[in-house]
């Protein structure tokens, strides 16, 4: 069930398994994404600790060709998509924002409130 | 020795058909392809090349793929390219290719490439129309078109990360023989090779990690800056930072996220120096690196029933 402090984003079948997806456009860039695994997902403030600006090229692209880490497309920074760690790039050591998310009935919800971003 | 600038820049990717997508929406033309990659040209023939970030011909990786692999400079003559061979091979490896290409590799550990510039003349038409300027745009043709590509004239310049920024720097100006224009004291310096007056075809960054930071071409003019990041955006392409003017170099700039390992940027109008020129120190700010920022907005006009 929904509690009132949460938001759905789209069901889980709307992201192809493997991929990613962006959502909460504030002008052109979207604010958070959604990476899915199965029935397994992980989402993140759309944000590279490097320069703090988002990390896609284009539309939904927030992953490396093969799947298996998300890349910054600013300054090629790859991130581990299970803990948000960058683990290659100029911010190694640093991490994504997680967004707390979960699937319910098949539903992706994630609080209203996102993580605050620092500038 | 007279090294112009790279005449091509190399980048080892996992995406082959979104680079090509990519680069020609951009503006660059496709002149050939294999299956391990293609080469995207401007129109003086400097190129952006993509290969396969597996292919074994390219120099190894620095950095996770997608990044940059190679970067080809085109000197003016043999003898500059007999000297460049006969100083790096004091303390490298330097490697003539079956290509004309003498390769080595710099301090930091990037692949560099050399040959005789493979550049064409282009012959660009008189654009602007400024009060009192004799070579203004001819009578009767139309500045404001939309139709089409932007033109891609050169390939202007690289920006590298560095974890031994001073080290970096000592490599090009003494055995390469490059200028520093200016530099941002926080970051590290802007360079010219001694056979361009533009004033920078290599930034250097310090940063943790060697990676790419970005690239660019030259477009003519600020009209044709803004109309190809406009259409860039228009294709879905996501902006990074810009319309703007940097302060050091006053070259127009509008950067995009891109699929290279670094950002690509639209860019034109850069100042030209010479040896005379006197480098700038200063700490690199909102304040410092650009003259004016602007931001993508939709079109708009106020209604037609309005005055």
């Amino acid at each position: 069930m929904r509690s009132s402090d949460e938001r759905p984003l789209c069901r889980l079948e709307d992201i192809p398994d493997g991929r990613a997806r962006g959502f909460l456009p504030v002008n052109r860039d979207d604010r958070v994404f959604v990476v899915r695994r199965g029935d397994r997902i992980r989402a993140y403030v759309n944000s590279c600790p490097h320069n703090w600006r988002p990390l896609d090229y284009a539309q939904d692209q927030f992953l490396s060709a093969d799947g298996r880490e998300i890349v910054c497309y600013a300054h090629g920074a790859h991130f581990s998509i299970d803990s948000g760690a960058c683990i290659a790039g100029v911010c190694i050591g640093a991490s994504l924002i997680p967004v707390p998310a979960r699937v319910d009935n098949g539903m992706i919800l994630i609080p209203l409130e996102l993580p605050h971003t620092p500038e | 020795m007279k090294i112009l600038g790279p005449d091509a820049l190399v980048f080892g990717v996992d995406d082959l058909d979104a680079c090509y997508r990519y680069l020609t929406d951009y503006g660059l033309k496709k002149v050939d392809s294999a299956p391990s990659g293609a080469r995207f040209e401007a129109l003086d023939g400097t190129a952006a090349v993509v290969r396969r970030a597996s292919d074994p011909g390219l120099p190894p990786p620095i950095s996770a793929a997608p990044n940059i692999r190679d970067q080809i400079y085109g000197v003016a003559d043999q003898p500059t390219l007999d000297a460049i061979g006969a100083e790096l091979s004091k303390d490298r490896d330097v490697k003539a290719g079956g290509d004309g290409v003498l390769r080595s590799v710099d301090d930091t550990g990037y692949a560099i490439g050399f040959q005789v510039t493979q550049r064409r003349k282009i012959d660009a038409p008189r654009y602007i129309n400024v009060p009192g300027m004799e070579l203004h745009r001819p009578v009767n043709v139309i500045a404001a078109v939309d139709n089409g590509p932007t033109p891609i004239y050169s390939l202007s310049h690289v920006v590298l990360f560095a974890p031994d920024i001073e080290r970096a720097e000592k490599f090009y100006a003494q055995r390469l023989g490059f200028r520093t224009a200016d530099v941002f004291t926080n970051l590290g310096p802007f360079m010219r090779p001694a056979g361009t007056l533009e004033h920078h075809t290599l930034f250097l960054i310090k940063a943790p990690k060697p990676g790419l930071q970005h690239f660019t071409f030259h477009v003519a003019d600020l009209n044709d800056m803004l109309r190809a990041g406009w259409n860039f955006v228009k294709k879905g392409y996501k902006s990074f930072w810009g319309p703007g003017r940097h302060i050091l170099g006053s070259n127009n700039f509008w950067y995009f996220n891109s699929p290279f390992g670094g950002l690509m940027e639209f860019d034109c109008d850069m100042d030209l120096h010479d040896d005379s020129w006197k480098p700038r120190y200063i700490p690199a700010s909102a304040q410092t690196s650009q003259t004016y920022l602007f931001q993508f907005a939709e079109k708009w006009a106020p209604g037609d029933q309005k005055h």
